[in-house]
């Protein structure tokens, strides 16, 4: 039992010690090629995804200008200005104020 | 050259000063890799992510730390990275077995044991050794790596990871009794 106990504390210590022959290992010489290869590739990739990504971007915030654009126009009440013009228009025609207008300014540059 | 001019010139994308900074840290990065991933073919993939991630990353770096310093806690943070990924994938691999979608999950390993720089001789011993830092938590795992592996000063592990000389002591001694434990159990398994 005493035996097995030194045998095996012996077997740890050597585990353990073997980590210290373990030699540094030399870098594979093609690495920075490889390496260049994957820059390269990202570098690729990322302007790809900057061409797809871009006019979605764009899409998204023209849709979303014109959105808030129409909804401004809307709450000042840009739409309900032109009814008003359209119904002072169909007034004025109704009661031909436009035509003596037009008669005033006659008189007026004759008088000059 | 000076460390911060090397710096000013990696951040203005300076193709010569890149490849130079590879050169200098490609042996320490693939050393600290193989000791957290004892694969060559994973320990190059983590280098090639290593030195993208410096590229990606240089102009966050505000040189408070050492250019060296850095790149080993990038290192770290890549090989810890890629073990994680290793583990969710086994888990996954394991869950699919049990509903029979996966036919041998004895067959999944989290990595396929082939450090170079182990003698024939100690091959054995050192995978064993492997496998039981493997069953380290975190902390520990990074102090004893980066201390017995890449062979750091406890003062530059302190800087790596961002903590207190004391911590790197207390975790390097809990590391030590783990590894005795963990090693002794197997032993006294194997009936040796």
């Amino acid at each position: 039992m005493k035996n097995k106990k030194i045998n095996i504390d012996q077997e740890v210590k050597t585990t353990m010690e073997s980590i210290d022959q373990i030699k540094r290992v030399e870098v594979n010489p093609f690495l920075f090629t490889r390496l260049q290869e994957k820059l390269g590739q990202e570098l690729e990739v990322g302007t790809v995804k900057t061409g797809i990504r871009f006019p979605v971007w764009q899409f998204a915030m023209v849709v979303a200008l014109l959105f808030i654009n129409g909804f401004a126009l809307k709450e000042l009440g840009f739409f309900n200005k032109i009814t008003e013009t359209a119904s002072i228009d169909e007034f004025a025609n109704e009661y031909a104020l436009a035509e003596n207008e037009e008669e005033d300014l006659d008189y007026l540059s004759l008088n000059d | 050259m000076d460390e911060t001019q090397i710096i000013k010139q990696l951040k203005e994308g300076n193709e010569v000063a890149f490849k130079n900074m590879v050169d200098t840290f490609q042996e320490k990065v693939l050393n600290t890799s193989l000791g957290f991933v004892p694969s060559l073919h994973d320990a190059e993939d983590i280098v090639q992510e290593v030195f993208l991630e410096v590229f990606r990353s240089i102009n966050k770096f505000r040189g408070d730390s050492k250019l060296s310093t850095w790149i080993y806690r990038i290192t770290t943070t890549k090989c810890l990275e890629h073990i994680r990924a290793k583990k969710r994938e086994k888990r996954k691999s394991f869950f699919q077995s049990l509903i029979g979608m996966h036919e041998n999950v004895d067959r999944i390993k989290v990595f396929d044991y082939n450090h170079p720089g182990v003698l024939l001789e100690n091959k054995e011993r050192s995978k064993t050794l492997f496998a039981a830092i493997e069953k380290l938590p975190e902390k520990q795992r990074v102090a004893f790596t980066l201390h017995k592996i890449e062979g750091l000063s406890y003062q530059e592990i302190t800087s790596i990871m961002e903590t207190s000389l004391s911590s790197i002591e207390s975790l390097m001694f809990r590391a030590k009794k783990n590894l005795q434990k963990t090693l002794g159990n197997f032993y006294n398994n194997n009936n040796c």
